[in-house]
């Protein structure tokens, strides 16, 4: 954490609004980033990332300084898009996923933000076959490189429970890339076979 | 058992193989999620979230208030039935208000009776037992307590396992 940072939280601790607010500015990218992938939808990401930083917000008293700031708010982001899960039985994918608000990259020309855009839909397919804690350990592993104790931490899990959970959810993600590639392959078949005829 | 024999090296070369293929998919898979990067939230999230807080606070002050005025709209109510009930005439030759009065006296002096006598006996223990008993018998309670903690914890808190976690 940075010492402005640090400065801004010990402002926020003592009821400053404002202090907080750079704090939501500088973090709200990896917030909604767990929020998005655990949501699969933009409308219930920035719902769930603004209750996040609300959370936050309100125990702000009782966080603990020698963890690190960005994993409470991983873990309570996690925790509440588990909770949303839970309570509402939210649908896996939808269609409004393909067409969500995904901010284009400055620098990437129009085939390339297409070809992001793509990958994207392709994250969020792949990551709504999974179940919503293991989403959220998946998400922490490779967008944030955190370390299993952090995701135990972070996920209220043991250590093995996390590992466990991981490669049980590698497999299924493979299992699900492997027949997504043959399918793609079976109908490039089929449409070839159809224009030679 | 023979044929078993005989096809077990083909099984094993095709988990092999589908192990192979698995960690195969699942590098495409962590490819594509390392270069998918980030998806950040449309501009002006803090500002929608200033709104949000303010919202909140606002709902907060509400339902105090909600909660204060009823509050005291039940102790009014309270009243009003206490002193309602004096105008009916059985009620108010009887002395409703002596009954419970006599109720939390009757109640007040039986605990101050249980009270005085756990004071008195804690007061002669000292005089009547040895104080290698008296340490013995606290020793005791103390291990007990803490056994019973200890339990509490284990049966209560599932450490570091949470919302029903059942593998390892």
């Amino acid at each position: 954490m940075q010492p402005a940072e640090q400065a801004w939280l010990q402002q926020a601790q003592q009821g400053d609004d404002l202090a907080f607010s750079y704090l939501v500015e500088a973090y709200q990218r990896p917030v909604y980033n767990l929020c998005y992938r655990m949501m699969g939808n933009a409308n219930d990401a920035e719902d769930a990332a603004q209750e996040t930083f609300i959370r936050a917000y309100k125990a702000l008293e009782r966080y603990d300084p020698s963890r690190k700031f960005s994993t409470w708010l991983l873990s309570i982001a996690s925790n509440y898009c588990i909770d949303q899960h839970r309570r509402r039985k939210l649908p896996t994918f939808s269609v409004d996923a393909l067409d969500s608000p995904i901010i284009p990259d400055e620098g990437l020309s129009v085939e390339a933000q297409m070809l992001q855009d793509e990958r994207q839909v392709q994250v969020t397919a792949l990551l709504e076959t999974l179940p919503p804690k293991d989403k959220a350990a998946i998400v922490m592993r490779y967008w944030y490189d955190y370390s299993y104790e952090e995701i135990a931490e972070s996920l209220s899990l043991t250590v093995s429970a996390v590992k466990s959970r991981l490669h049980r959810a590698r497999k299924d993600l493979a299992g699900v890339w492997s027949e997504q590639q043959e399918n793609a392959l079976s109908m490039e078949r089929q449409n070839y076979e159809r224009s030679s005829v | 058992m023979n044929d078993h024999q005989s096809n077990r090296p083909k099984i094993d070369r095709d988990v092999h193989f589908e192990d192979i293929m698995l960690a195969d998919a699942w590098r495409d898979v962590e490819h594509t999620f390392r270069s998918a990067g980030e998806v950040a939230p449309l501009p002006g999230f803090t500002a929608r979230w200033m709104q949000r807080l303010e919202l909140e606070r606002q709902r907060v002050e509400k339902r105090q208030a909600a909660a204060l005025i009823l509050t005291n709209l039940i102790i009014a109510l309270g009243f009003l039935v206490l002193i309602g009930l004096q105008f009916v005439p059985a009620v108010s030759s009887g002395g409703l208000l002596s009954l419970w009065v006599e109720l939390l006296s009757r109640i007040v002096v039986t605990v101050q009776t249980i009270v005085g006598v756990i004071g008195a006996f804690v007061r002669t223990i000292p005089a009547v037992l040895p104080t290698s008993w008296l340490v013995s018998a606290v020793t005791i309670m103390l291990v007990v307590i803490g056994l019973w903690v200890f339990m509490a914890r284990r049966i209560l808190v599932k450490q570091g396992v949470s919302h029903g976690e059942t593998e390892n």
